[in-house]
């Protein structure tokens, strides 16, 4: 684990991601929020359905494993104060908009000359400069502008976003591999850097290919609800209905797919399903990239009705003993039990002494056969680190009453 | 420029895309990454479309492309003794082994890490995989998509009143290599360090299920289950996708505050309905949704996405055009990040490569090599970086070592 070094975190939102990473290595990151907390802590759901700071469970998961301060940098002496901080710090985070920083006296420069080296990294909706750099952004505006929304949702309604923030989110990965990146070249060579991370530009590498059809072809490829485009004439269906839910099924093309093809059909034989034409098919010479799209379509009527007669988790069972390449749909409860998950104690139970109980936890993003980069412990309440931290810069216990009464802490 | 990963060799047998990407990103900041390949059993990217022309080769698939650049390609039989001898020559000299092959393919041929571990105790080695290195899971066939249907990922796609939507996107495979990229660069900080290597084990289904964490907690807390909801956000109204002059063309509205509502009446040149007390506060907005984005849906249909965008942009209120593939060339904000590098190739011609979303000052990411044709490097590896003489070349070349 990475032991020695430390961020300062002065990010909100899902940018706050970032430094959690950072503290999953080993980094001591302390999240510094303004007093009385950060906006984050507004956000729901919330532990127990209970609106309250200390309770938003996207805290719990952003700010886990950081320690946390309460500083108020649009004042003199909380500048000040975090200059002090910024003395002996590898890693700053910062996600306010372009040019903010620098009205702070905070800018990259004014940074390294305090600290060096020291690694900056700057989240924002589109970066730091450029024509949109000020435009006012939101998740769904992302979505839209990072070419995700055009592939998604059913064609007969407008494009759909995903029910999560995943550009914000992943634009926080990102941010954390730069961080690295960066931070492994300062351990060599002594010299810090300033990261400038975009979440729109981030957003294409979810669309795969679509820049390569656009690019080769001039095809735009679009939203195909539960089908995929295996040709520009051709959708086969890839999500389907099951008893109880989702399961995910296609038909294939290739040795592999034949074979899963083939096993499907065997099985809807044995439950004395599919009609003549289906169970006449020669699997073997089944081309997906020829096929046409009616003789596709009558395949998948039989595949659909045979599918809705099981449940996801038998389906996916008896597929695994019968080798069809079928996967599920879990709602959020099956990902509890998943057997995968518990055999690989994936779950940590944390303890929350101010709710009195612990809460069970995803419990790392990788392991090693060195170490698991683990949660540890809950996310700080507010200002719960104030007294170590700024006792560490020789801010007195009556001193800190002070700022504390003066709003600067 | 300098570059942040100077001199750090990796031996790359990633395939599909979420391997690919993690070395592509490594490759991008200066390491020297070199892909093991077959060209008897390509990866199946290599040979999948869009290909340039119309006409498949081995090496003219865009998809394939837009994952490989900044990396070389040598092509060595692992199902030959001597195929797998001359990896192991190659990982003595190397820092760090990726791999994201089905768990227990590397051992197959004698190159799983214990092995490897001895020829080079402080090899640093990343797999990938879907399902994790152990557990009942670990040999499971199948797709991202299927590690992201496990975490539930998949529900949260599409309408509350429809199936889930596929994306024709990937999720799982674009996240996890930047989490495999973080790992790994602790990792080579502690080997800097200490002298000890390391496994790295990081898997799509761990990864999604991390990213979904409050999520989870909501359902085992409060014993809600979150699906997919349309465009609505539980706190902003409107926020939705509106149509646009002309065939498929949309922009986004998302509405934070009763200011930007009220912005958003003027800029409709319709102060009164800023004023209706149907619409005058998020609950009430929120109360009367589906008539608020009919009124607007009706007054957006006379813009272009992007006059609308800039239009309303201009007055605080955050809008988006919903780009299509062309954006990622054409959209002026990811020209100015260079979202993708222009690059030549023999196969290909002119080809732009997405390129990382994040810039390092004094390090930046740079284009390098276009990606490379089948075995491109296999002689130049040899020679240069194994020192074999050409003869030993010549002789494995014979044994079809180099296929």
């Amino acid at each position: 684990m990475l032991q020695g070094y430390r961020a300062l975190d002065l990010t909100s939102g899902e940018a706050q991601l970032c430094g959690r990473i950072l503290a999953d290595l080993g980094v001591e990151v302390i999240q510094v929020e303004k007093p009385g907390g950060d906006d984050g802590r507004n956000r729901g759901p919330f532990y127990q359905n209970e609106i309250h700071p200390e309770k938003s469970l996207w805290g719990f998961f952003l700010n886990a494993n950081k320690k946390g301060i309460t500083l108020n940098l649009d004042s003199k002496d909380g500048i000040a104060i975090f200059k002090k901080l910024a003395k002996d710090v590898d890693f700053i985070l910062e996600s306010s908009p372009p040019g903010y920083m620098a009205t702070l006296g905070l800018d990259y420069q004014a940074l390294a000359s305090i600290c060096s080296p020291i690694i900056v990294v700057s989240l924002t909706p589109f970066g730091q400069d450029g024509p949109y750099k000020n435009f006012k952004a939101s998740e769904l505006i992302l979505m839209a502008m990072g070419v995700f929304m055009f592939g998604t949702g059913d064609p007969d309604r407008p494009p759909t976003r995903i029910n999560y923030p995943l550009a914000l989110i992943s634009s926080a990965v990102h941010a954390s591999s730069a961080a690295m990146i960066a931070h492994y070249h300062s351990t060599k060579t002594g010299k810090g850097q300033h990261i400038d991370v975009s979440a729109q530009a981030g957003v294409p590498w979810f669309t795969a290919n679509v820049g390569a059809w656009w690019q080769m072809a001039r095809v735009e490829l679009m939203r195909t609800g539960p089908y995929v485009a295996r040709r520009p004439d051709l959708n086969t269906r890839f999500i389907w209905p099951c008893k109880d839910g989702y399961v995910i099924f296609q038909f294939y093309g290739g040795v592999v797919g034949s074979r899963s093809n083939k096993a499907l059909a065997q099985w809807i034989k044995e439950k004395k399903m599919g009609d003549e034409y289906f169970h006449s098919i020669h699997w073997d010479a089944l081309d997906l990239y020829k096929v046409s799209q009616d003789e596709v379509d009558k395949l998948e009527e039989i595949a659909g009705a045979f599918l809705l007669t099981q449940g996801r988790n038998e389906l996916v069972e008896e597929a695994t003993k019968r080798g069809v390449i079928l996967g599920y749909i879990s709602q959020t409860g099956d990902v509890f039990q998943n057997p995968q998950l518990l055999s690989r104690n994936y779950w940590k139970n944390i303890e929350h002494p101010q709710l009195g109980r612990s809460i069970q936890y995803p419990g790392y993003f990788a392991k090693s056969s060195r170490f698991e980069y683990a949660i540890r412990h809950r996310a700080p309440t507010i200002g719960e680190h104030n007294p170590e931290i700024y006792a560490a810069i020789g801010i007195s216990s009556d001193e800190l009453f002070r700022l504390n009464q003066a709003g600067i802490i | 420029m300098e570059k942040a990963l100077e001199g750090i060799r990796v031996i790359d047998f990633s395939w599909v895309l979420a391997g690919p990407t993690l070395t592509r990103c490594l490759g991008d900041f200066g390491a020297e990454v070199i892909h093991i390949e077959s060209a008897t059993h390509p990866d199946v990217i290599r040979t999948s479309p869009p290909y340039n022309g119309g006409k498949q080769t081995i090496n003219n698939s865009g998809y394939w492309a837009t994952y490989n650049c900044n990396k070389y390609s040598v092509n060595i039989n692992l199902n030959h003794p001597k195929g797998s001898e001359l990896v192991k020559r190659l990982v003595a000299k190397s820092d760090v082994v990726v791999e994201n092959y089905i768990p227990g393919t590397m051992d197959k041929w004698g190159l799983g890490y214990e092995e490897l571990a001895k020829i080079k105790p402080d090899i640093i080695m990343v797999s990938v995989s879907l399902f994790g290195q152990d557990g009942p899971y670990k040999r499971r066939f199948g797709f991202g998509a299927f590690a992201e249907g496990m975490s539930g990922v998949s529900n949260l796609v599409g309408w509350p009143d429809r199936d889930p939507s596929n994306f024709q996107l990937v999720i799982g495979d674009a996240i996890v290599p930047f989490f495999g990229v973080t790992a790994l660069m602790a990792a080579l900080e502690h080997r800097d360090r200490t002298g000890e290597g390391q496994w790295i084990d990081v898997n799509q289904l761990e990864v999604c299920s991390y990213l979904m964490t409050p999520l989870l907690l909501d359902y085992s807390i409060n014993h809600r289950e979150t699906t997919r909801c349309g465009n609505v956000s539980p706190d902003s109204c409107p926020h939705s996708v509106y149509p646009c002059a002309g065939k498929e063309k949309w922009c986004a509205i998302a509405v934070c505050s009763d200011e930007e509502w009220r912005n958003l009446s003027e800029a409709m040149g319709n102060s009164s309905l800023g004023d209706d007390p149907r619409f005058s506060t998020f609950a009430n907005r929120k109360m009367h949704e589906q008539e608020l984005d009919r009124i607007i849906s009706a007054w957006t249909v006379q813009f272009s996405p992007g006059d609308l965008m800039h239009k309303l942009q201009e007055k605080g209120i955050p809008a988006g055009a919903v780009l299509s593939g062309s954006a990622i060339t054409d959209d002026p904000q990811l020209q100015h990040r260079e979202a993708v590098w222009y690059m030549d190739h023999p196969e290909i011609g002119k080809f732009g490569y997405y390129t990382m979303p994040f810039k390092l000052s004094a390090t930046p990411a740079e284009p390098r090599l276009a990606p490379p044709c089948m075995g491109e490097h296999t002689e130049w590896v040899c020679t240069n970086i194994l020192k074999m003489p050409i003869e030993e070349f010549i002789a494995l070349l014979n044994e079809e070592v180099f296929v």
